[in-house]
């Protein structure tokens, strides 16, 4: 995984079209939107839903010239863009109608970040990493994982507090940040200007 | 919030422990959509805590909940009628999940150990869904929701100096309810916090009791000093 910048002939790219960049795009932006609704606790066919609006009234916005005029902006726009999607399906309490003039085609297949082969190989490099830690800190990282468990259960039956959670969630993640960086490969690194991590 | 401020808070761990909410987390969000180092930084722990989670799952039957015998409890002769509810059909599920319940002691994966018997004071009962507030003893009752297929904590404080074992109740209703789930906690040096796990379908949406008593010798016969009390109203979310 590497680090992505979006420079102007990038932006040029996706005004245009360019296939390569669509589907970058709709990876980059379509992981972080993900992680973004999953933070919501919303049903996956929300989730799919309010992605895919996003992306359809992005594009449609594309198209308008000067609607998105710096390629720094992006980011952001997707994601306001992305706010005022829930926003409009929390108050009509059902999905959006979704709108917009012929949205690429780039059909997103997975709910899930990982799939599941990428999710077992992962899953081995975080058991190398929990191998690492004390066997307390292990369970407790476990407990975590588990989206389901409370955090507060965790503390309590953990006997931390939650400054020590996130030190421990830290922690792991650099540990497990070297091997994940080296094993999960960028989709289309030819598309964007990129540094090295 | 910019980069800085985003390291300084801790803003991913903050944000996958659910505790950026609100402005803050909005904000974040808006910043790491904007921020490469940041949206790879938000990008590798979702990884990692979906893959982790991966783990978890897998590893659950070896941190699954540990059948504790408990004591059968002999009818008091005062009180007939109590025992009289373990024998009724009705409770018989009740009292098998009863054999699950799982006492959580500060390692999920650890057997269960005996604690230090104490002042068993029930400072606070918790929730999985993070609806939880402590209260002491006395005030009004308590509500606890969580989901159909949450499991229900229930935190208890041990003060070692007030009984030598203690058995606790859990009662349909009030205190004088039929019991629904009992554990027998003999005494032990390790330590004065107990946590009762109560696997998902333990018990349905109702009032409850929770009563704790106090009691020496070998084993519970039935009758001990109350400790304390504390009602609270579940509600099992479909």
């Amino acid at each position: 995984m590497e680090l992505v910048s979006f420079d102007e002939s990038y932006l040029t790219r996706l005004k245009n079209d360019d296939p390569q960049t669509v589907e970058h795009f709709v990876a980059y932006f379509g992981e972080l939107l993900l992680i973004k609704l999953r933070a919501r606790r919303l049903q996956p066919a929300d989730i799919l839903d309010a992605r895919q609006e996003t992306f359809a009234r992005v594009f449609a916005a594309l198209r308008v010239e000067g609607k998105i005029r710096q390629a720094a902006s992006l980011g952001p726009y997707v994601n306001s863009i992305c706010n005022n999607v829930l926003q409009e399906s929390f108050r009509a309490g059902k999905r959006a109608e979704s709108f917009g003039d012929d949205p690429p085609d780039v059909v997103d297949k997975s709910i899930d970040i990982l799939d599941d082969l990428t999710k077992r190989q992962l899953a081995k490099l975080v058991r190398e990493v929990l191998a690492t830690l004390p066997s307390k800190e292990s369970d407790i990282l476990k407990a975590v994982f588990l989206e389901e468990t409370d955090r507060d259960a965790v503390c309590c039956m953990f006997d931390v507090d939650r400054e020590y959670l996130r030190v421990l969630v830290h922690r792991a993640k650099e540990r497990f940040r070297g091997a994940y960086l080296k094993k999960h490969p960028e989709p289309n690194q030819s598309v964007t200007e990129k540094k090295k991590v | 919030m910019d980069h800085q401020e985003a390291l300084r808070l801790n803003a991913t761990e903050k944000y996958f422990l659910g505790e950026l909410q609100g402005d803050l987390r909005e904000a974040f969000e808006e910043h790491y959509f904007g921020c490469s180092e940041c949206a790879l930084d938000v990008r590798v722990t979702a990884a990692m805590m979906e893959a982790g989670r991966h783990v978890a799952l897998a590893d659950r039957p070896s941190v699954a909940p540990v059948v504790v015998p408990v004591r059968p409890a002999q009818a008091p002769a005062a009180r007939p009628s109590w025992f009289a509810w373990f024998l009724r059909p009705a409770f018989t599920v009740p009292a098998m999940a009863a054999m699950l319940l799982f006492i959580g002691y500060q390692n999920l994966a650890q057997l269960p150990k005996f604690f230090k018997a104490g002042s068993a004071k029930i400072e606070y009962v918790r929730t999985v869904t993070g609806d939880s507030t402590s209260r002491k003893s006395g005030a009004a009752k308590k509500r606890i929701s969580i989901g159909a297929h949450d499991p229900l904590y229930l935190s208890l404080d041990l003060d070692p100096n007030e009984a030598a074992n203690y058995y606790v109740t859990i009662h349909s209703g009030n205190s004088n309810g039929p019991v629904i789930v009992s554990l027998d906690i003999p005494r032990s040096d390790d330590h004065n916090t107990l946590t009762i796990r109560l696997a998902e379908g333990t018990l349905t949406s109702g009032d409850y009791t929770v009563t704790v008593l106090g009691y020496s010798g070998s084993a519970f016969t039935g009758t001990g000093n109350q400790v304390d009390s504390e009602s609270f109203a579940l509600e099992i979310r479909r």
